[in-house]
């Protein structure tokens, strides 16, 4: 094991995330205007298995404005965490999807990883919330 | 507007922004970008090759030139076709001749004339790619760990292949996902077509089929869930059946068959066993230890009610079918060998090293099915040679069409250089060769009014002299070659598929 490992493991030790202080989380999504309807819906996961089963530390609901939309989680713990999030266009508080349960409302991720024939792994969006705020941009898919 | 304008003002108003970083300036040669210049160099001694060079004009509209000839004075209506068209961008070519974002083009007739229009078909991925002049997206062919997926199949949707008329829309046709409206005149895409909730964003098929009582018939296929799905669209536009069957393996079918009582799918064994490429068609293999399969399904309610097997082949475009009897289906098509054409040569014209001839065997074939037996009888008739681009009479749908025209290669001639009509009764063939520097694109059989005969109409392309022909035949004499032409200056990327109405 090289050194910077070791010592990337040692601060994580040493500042448990429970501990550490929380802060805001900002989310920039751009909407085009004719996607802009019904609500941007985002949610904070915190592994792979939360991810799977659908269950969110923190979720937010906010109009979807055509342009630059910021959504803001406050007072997020500093960990690692993915997001997702999606346009809620006739606001029935689902992704909707069609026959093949392909995503037909926008849909977009922390880290803007690849997107195949399945929803990515946890690992592709997850990125670190340090004491700090964050701030992060989201691309959309499913335009 | 030319692409090479919209950039420029496109670069003004980003105020710099889209000029690359040094790090850019020295990165090493992208292969899209190794394959631009490979194809450029090859042309100067493959000038065949010209009708692969990628389209600059978003948009265009011309009189063509008179050649010779009239046009039949009861011969109404425009020409509409389908392609890829926009190979380059950015000084980057796509990998595979399907890859590119489309073109759709029309030829309309009147008072003697045809003019010509042509516009990008405006999917919003193309739209992004081609006004930038970026390589942005993977595509059928063409996948790199920088391109993006599009997140979903209407992501990467280019919209190239093909054109439908129905319920008073018409429609730009890809396969792997909706359709695009476009305006009859001025040949604006006006969005994506969504016929129901559950439909949205499915993979349609760009190879139809129309009933007698004007509903339309259409397949989808999925590598991952594996499947196909089955549509069945009212006159006026109504899904009234939809069915997805699941498969062992993700299946690629380009077209299929109706009768007036069955579908005939038939899935050669060309499956996806990787689901993680970049490239779409990389997922797919070509089997030939295993069969082609072919299923049959009851028009009525989509539940399958036949299955059997042959020796492996492929099979892109379908002349006709039909019922022989209650338990007999007949259908004729090109039958390919093997999956070379797709695999191979569809690559080799984006690099320049095509050598004008379809690497598979090619032959049309006639098959008849027993349903209640599964027995398959399949007839060659090698004699037309290596023919492809089918089409039947479209008052013939579904019933014992009597011709069928194809496209056929000319040896010593790259590119299809015949015209081919095949009487299925007579059991004999017309053809016409076009000169030498000539490659022939899809002809189609436009009904006469009032009569049992028919015309054919078709472009050609004169890579030598670098023009573009439009063509009439009468249809029962076309050994006597066309009895209108006329021409267009320079050469619109050769395409695939088109409608008459």
């Amino acid at each position: 094991m090289k050194l910077s490992h070791l010592t990337a493991l040692a601060l994580s030790l040493c500042i448990p995330p429970s501990l550490s202080a929380a802060q805001s989380l900002t989310i920039e999504v751009n909407i085009p205007e004719a996607e802009a309807m019904g609500n941007i819906r985002a949610g904070l996961f915190m592994n792979a298995d939360s991810f799977a089963s659908g269950t969110y530390l923190m979720g937010v609901s906010v109009p979807a404005r055509a342009g630059m939309n910021l959504v803001i989680l406050p007072d997020v713990p500093a960990g690692t965490y993915g997001l997702s999030l999606y346009i809620d266009q006739n606001e029935n508080e689902v992704l909707d999807r069609n026959l093949l349960n392909i995503p037909v409302e926008p849909y977009g991720f922390s880290n803007d990883p690849r997107i195949g024939m399945r929803a990515p792994d946890f690992a592709t969006f997850a990125f670190t919330h340090t004491s700090k705020d964050t701030s992060l941009r989201v691309t959309l898919n499913g335009l | 507007m030319q692409r090479r304008q919209a950039l420029q003002t496109l670069a003004g108003a980003a105020a710099g922004s889209l000029l690359p970083s040094p790090a850019l300036c020295i990165a090493r040669k992208t292969p899209e970008a190794a394959r631009f210049d490979a194809f450029y160099t090859a042309l100067e001694t493959r000038p065949w090759l010209r009708g692969f060079v990628g389209q600059q004009n978003l948009h265009s509209r011309a009189a063509m030139q008179p050649l010779f000839g009239r046009l039949p004075e009861e011969l109404h209506g425009s020409l509409y076709r389908n392609g890829p068209a926009f190979h380059d961008l950015g000084g980057e070519r796509f990998g595979h001749w399907f890859d590119a974002p489309g073109l759709v083009q029309r030829f309309q007739l009147g008072q003697g004339q045809v003019v010509h229009t042509a516009r990008l078909v405006g999917t919003r991925r193309n739209v992004q790619e081609v006004t930038s002049d970026t390589m942005q997206f993977s595509a059928f062919g063409t996948g790199r760990p920088d391109l993006s997926s599009g997140g979903s199949a209407d992501g990467q949707n280019v919209g190239n292949i093909s054109l439908l008329s129905h319920a008073g829309e018409l429609l730009a046709l890809w396969e792997g996902g909706s359709p695009h409206l476009i305006h009859r005149e001025t040949l604006e895409t006006e969005g994506r077509k969504t016929w129901s909730p559950e439909t949205e964003g499915l993979p349609f098929s760009a190879h139809t089929r129309l009933d007698a009582d004007g509903s339309l018939w259409s397949i989808g296929y999925s590598p991952d869930p594996a499947g196909v799905l089955l549509y069945h669209i009212s006159a006026t536009g109504q899904v009234e059946k939809l069915r997805f069957l699941p498969l062992e393996a993700g299946p690629m079918i380009q077209d299929f068959v109706v009768t007036e009582s069955k579908i005939l799918l038939i899935i050669p064994p060309f499956t996806a066993r990787d689901q993680t490429t970049d490239a779409f068609l990389d997922r797919y293999t070509w089997q030939q230890d295993q069969p082609t399969r072919l299923l049959v399904f009851d028009k009525n309610n989509l539940s399958l009610i036949g299955e059997t097997q042959t020796d492996p082949f492929w099979v892109f475009h379908f002349g006709g079918g039909y019922d022989a009897s209650a338990q007999e289906i007949v259908c004729d098509f090109s039958c390919h060998s093997d999956t070379s054409f797709m695999e191979v040569d569809a690559y080799a014209m984006m690099e320049g090293t095509w050598d004008g001839h379809v690497s598979a065997g090619l032959a049309y074939l006639t098959l008849r099915l027993n349903v209640a037996t599964g027995a398959v009888q399949l007839e060659k008739r090698k004699e037309l040679g290596q023919v492809e681009f089918l089409k039947t009479d479209p008052r013939a749908a579904l019933q014992n069409h009597r011709h069928t025209l194809m496209l056929a290669e000319r040896e010593g001639t790259p590119g299809f250089g015949r015209l081919v009509l095949y009487d299925r009764v007579r059991e004999t063939a017309q053809t016409y060769d076009a000169p030498n520097t000539e490659m022939m694109e899809e002809h189609l059989m436009v009904p006469k009014p009032n009569s049992e005969g028919f015309w054919i109409v078709g472009t050609s392309q004169d890579w030598a002299q670098q023009k573009t022909h439009f063509s009439v035949y009468e249809g029962a004499r076309i050994n006597e070659g066309p009895r209108f032409m006329a021409m267009l200056e320079g050469l619109v990327p050769l395409g695939l598929h088109g409608i008459f109405i």
